[in-house]
């Protein structure tokens, strides 16, 4: 597949002067479609050959993919965080899953870990704060980021998308299995061959688009799916994948494609209302997740690792970003970018004034979206992850740091206090560690880590 | 510690600060004598390779908040001359208050104490009349054995450049065997402090709070924007780079000897730069970002310095005095760094600011020369002036930016650079207010080996003039100026207030 997308992106090459001649973009609504926990080859676009998600792939073709976007955290709150604020985890203290603050911390660990991140302030300024005067934000689905509730991924009255800028939204769980009633859980509905539950995260935020369709306005579609549990209601769509996936495939993987393929045609719901509406030509639609897949069933060969690790798996996300006539169809960019670049992105798009650059993480990609490519001052860019935690269900992950710049990429463990080094152009799943190969790649990647957390007053694990 | 100084000159500055309002210098000066902790510090800001490409000299893409904040609050000369344009020859005459033939630095090697080993510099009286001296950074010229560690009450920080912090972060530009000179610019991502600027800038604030209740002289010195262009991606992104303009006159001035010239050596060791022959656009504009990205970055730390002393409440009796060893060339005349007599090379940003001033925005045409700070801080600071010093107090001058100076400024340049042992030529440049004239002398017989004209209708040279009938009556009278040399172009009498003592 890689072959594939390097093909494209000679291709793309040529087209290159003729895109940058494109329609001045203009304050566009923006549609900001965050699926939690979906992989990075997950998808039909990213080369994976059972899960179906043909409105994904449409969205790919009509947009931008990108070979190497992150999410700047390899855990859900943390990273939602990081979107809402243009800043990395590190510098928020938010490098965690929020908890209650009587939450049990590991026992036995070498190291001790921060305390657990619960609320994110009010003193941070969201994208959605920067925009409100001028658009109408609202906010549907997973919010994460407050223990301020009266159930679990509640949004409460104080730290919820109502007290961060969003001025309309709702809190459903939609027909994800969080929702599920006891007598729900285990059991298929009768739904026809070809048919979806209902999701009123889905129709909440179509009837969204409707009302606010002459307003400039921000639509934050924030999907529950496909976050374990994973739990399919769809019979056929089960019956479906197991004939694909074939006998020897887990019941997990089975109800896992279900999902995603679920997924995917709510997000063809929503993008077909967008073409009703007719809003295309004038709405900047980026689509993401908040983190790597899960290991137990977003399985890939081609990356290392899974969420709670910052391998590429944990990080690497898929990300497609259209713009009818002003991003080109079809684009591939393997340019670098984080979840906190969409921040200062989107806040140049919808004309925020005044943003300030230097207590953000993010940097605007508003000209790569227009096809000028990365800047040569960008070469050396810097993108940075910080998860000073342990995770011991799934993984049994570590305190670990890591950096990406240029092609290099290495992981700081602090336990052994250890670097490995990855050369990404050539070993893209990080099977072969070059930090000896390259002391002084290794020794320069690490200081460049470590300055970087320093300047962000990173919270570090310490001794016992 | 109280100072004492010939009355005669209070008076006068009493005379000459009249026509101010507010506080004005003189008034300084009684506080001085009244009392001690009155006294204005010094916050002596020197930066390497600076041309006066900044906001307030005009600079339109420059992004330099802080030196402009700086200018609001004091004076900026906008006709401002080394006397050499290499760095340890005009930082020697800086610091001396003498021109390069009488402290016999012409090149980079040779301390300013062999030829006045008993020289006082300026730090040193200020030392010397009490004040708590300080050196953080590039204020000498900065190997190890070019310091001189009498002019400083305590231990220079940072003095020593291959001691103070790194020049590089990329691991492909560190040093290797040969030569520490990598790629010409580096941009990554990094905290100020990666490069040392950054960590100078901290030790400066670090110290500001420590002499807080002291009577200071704090000579600050920043290395960046000089060779190689590494200054943190931050600031490379303030600026776009197709908004870099290329040189606007990138060809040698027409009719100039070869001695005037030189063929950018010290870019050409950089790895990424060709040997011989031109620079791609691509390139020039590279360089040219990374020089602005260098620009901005002091900047910031020159704001942090100003940040922390009015945070400390002691902007209001400081005296900043912002200067550049030398001016630069970024592909003008075909020309790379520094190391001619031409203008680039020879202006110099110079702002001197203080609260005291009551100055705003304020600005003077008048020609005034590196030599002259010595005199000057010393004149703004109640001491006296002492003999020897071949500079003119601009204290006059900054109190009326409007009246009559110096009818010339004076610069040389030896030749062979890099000479060894004595230059075989030296080329004496005088600048007026219009034209500036050039003789290449012979070290040994005297000869006067090529001469330059230069009318600078189009702010830079563009043809040699020399033996063009049409200028004869000019060179005749700028070549009399050279020869008559930097006393008898010094103002009237305000001269007499910096060097009274001399005659």
């Amino acid at each position: 597949m890689h072959k594939c997308l390097i093909g494209l992106v000679s291709l793309l090459l040529c087209f290159q002067g003729v895109m940058a001649g494109g329609k001045n973009p203009n304050r566009p609504n923006i549609i900001f479609i965050l699926v939690d926990d979906l992989g990075w080859a997950d998808l039909a676009t990213y080369g994976n050959s059972i899960h179906e998600t043909p409105n994904i792939d449409r969205l790919a073709a009509s947009g931008m993919t990108f070979t190497d976007a992150y999410a700047s955290a390899p855990i859900c709150s943390a990273s939602r965080a990081s979107l809402l604020t243009g800043k990395s985890p590190a510098r928020l203290g938010f490098e965690f899953v929020t908890k209650p603050d009587d939450s049990d911390v590991p026992e036995g660990t070498l190291l001790r870990q921060p305390r657990y991140p619960r609320d994110l302030p009010l003193s941070e300024k969201t994208i959605a704060e920067q925009i409100s005067p001028t658009y109408v934000c609202g906010y549907f689905g997973k919010w994460h980021l407050t223990q301020e509730n009266d159930r679990y991924l509640g949004w409460g009255n104080m730290f919820g998308p109502f007290q961060q800028g969003f001025r309309v939204g709702a809190e459903h769980r939609g027909s994800h299995s969080y929702g599920y009633s006891p007598a729900e859980k285990g059991t298929f509905s009768n739904l026809a061959s070809g048919t979806f539950p209902v999701d009123s995260v889905t129709e909440l935020s179509i009837r969204f688009l409707e009302q606010h369709r002459d307003a400039p306005f921000m639509l934050y579609y924030s999907m529950y799916y496909v976050h374990a549990p994973v739990k399919t209601r769809s019979k056929w769509l089960y019956d479906k994948y197991r004939e694909k996936l074939g006998s020897a495939a887990s019941e997990e993987l089975i109800h896992y494609a279900a999902f995603i393929e679920t997924m995917d045609h709510y997000i063809g719901q929503l993008l077909q209302a967008v073409e009703q509406l007719k809003l295309g030509e004038n709405t900047l639609i980026v689509f993401t997740s908040d983190n790597g897949g899960d290991p137990r069933f977003s399985k890939s060969e081609s990356l290392r690792g899974g969420k709670w690790t910052l391998y590429e798996a944990g990080i690497r996300i898929p990300t497609i970003v259209c713009w009818k006539n002003v991003i080109k169809a079809g684009a591939i960019s393997r340019i670098p970018i984080n979840g906190y670049d969409w921040y200062p992105t989107i806040a140049e798009l919808t004309g925020v004034p005044n943003l300030p650059k230097c207590t953000i993480d993010g940097q605007s990609i508003v000209p790569v979206l227009l096809g000028k490519g990365q800047s040569t001052t960008d070469k050396n860019r810097i993108l940075y992850w910080h998860f000073p935690f342990y995770h011991p269900p799934v993984v049994n992950s570590k305190p670990q740091s890591a950096i990406r710049m240029g092609k290099y990429k290495a992981i700081y463990f602090y336990e052994e206090d250890r670097i490995e080094l990855y050369d990404l152009d050539t070993d893209s799943a990080e099977q072969h560690d070059i930090s000896r190969a390259e002391p002084a790649q290794a020794s320069t990647m690490k200081k460049l880590l470590f300055d970087k957390l320093d300047l962000v007053h990173a919270r570090m694990p310490v001794k016992n | 510690m109280r100072v004492g100084f010939p009355l005669n000159r209070f008076v006068l500055l009493i005379v000459l600060a009249l026509p101010t309002t507010g506080i004005s210098v003189a008034q300084v000066n009684e506080k001085a004598r009244s009392k001690d902790s009155s006294r204005p510090n010094v916050l002596f800001i020197a930066v390497d390779d600076l041309r006066p490409q900044l906001g307030c000299y005009g600079d339109t893409v420059a992004h330099t908040p802080n030196i402009d904040r700086l200018a609001k609050i004091g004076i900026v000369f906008n006709r401002a001359y080394c006397q050499q344009a290499v760095c340890a020859p005009s930082r020697a005459s800086v610091l001396t208050g003498r021109r390069p033939d009488a402290t016999k630095v012409w090149d980079l090697k040779t301390h300013f104490r062999t030829a006045l080993p008993h020289v006082v510099t300026l730090p040193q009286h200020f030392k010397q009349q009490g004040y708590d001296t300080r050196n953080v950074g590039k204020i000498y010229h900065d190997p190890k054995n070019a310091q001189d560690p009498i002019s400083w009450s305590a231990p220079e920080i940072m003095a020593v450049t291959d001691e103070a912090g790194p020049k590089y972060v990329l691991t492909e530009n560190l040093p290797t065997a040969g030569s520490w000179k990598a790629a010409a610019t580096e941009c990554v991502d990094v905290p100020d402090s990666a490069y040392v600027d950054g960590k100078v800038g901290n030790a400066a604030v670090e110290l500001i709070e420590e002499l807080k209740d002291t009577t200071f002289f704090l000579a600050v010195g920043f290395r960046r924007p000089h060779l190689p262009f590494t200054a943190p991606k931050r600031y490379w992104d303030l600026y776009d780079v197709d908004e870099i303009p290329l040189p606007a006159h990138d060809r040698a001035p027409e009719n100039t000897p070869e001695i005037a010239l030189h063929n950018s050596v010290e870019l050409r060791g950089y790895t990424d730069i060709p040997d011989v022959g031109p620079m791609s656009s691509g390139k020039i504009r590279e360089l040219r970002h990374g020089y602005y990205a260098s620009v901005s970055y002091i900047d910031h730390q020159i704001g942090r310095l100003l940040d922390e002393l009015e945070r400390q409440n002691l902007l209001a009796n400081t005296i900043i005095v912002l200067w550049s060893d030398h001016g630069y060339h970024l592909g003008e005349l075909d020309l790379w760094s520094k190391t001619t007599n031409f203008e680039l090379d020879t202006r110099v940003p110079l702002i001197i600011a203080s609260p005291l001033f009551h100055h705003q925005h304020v600005h003077t045409d008048a020609l005034v020369e590196l030599v002259d700070l010595y005199p000057t801080l010393a004149d703004l600071a109640g001491l006296p002036i002492t003999d020897g010093l071949e500079g003119t107090s601009m204290a006059p001058l900054i109190a009326n930016p409007n009246r009559t100076w110096k009818k010339a400024v004076f610069s040389q340049f030896p030749r062979p650079w890099m000479y060894q042992g004595e230059p075989e030529v030296m080329g004496y440049s005088v600048r007026t207010a219009d034209y500036r004239y050039t003789e290449w002398i012979s070290t040994n017989d005297k000869s006067v080996k090529a001469a330059e004209l230069y009318h600078y209708n189009e702010g830079i040279e563009t043809a040699n003039l020399v033996d063009q009938a049409t200028y004869s009556k000019k060179q005749a009278v700028l070549r009399r100026l050279l020869h008559d040399g930097w006393k008898k172009a010094r103002p009237g009498n305000a001269g007499k207030s910096a060097s009274s003592k001399k005659h």
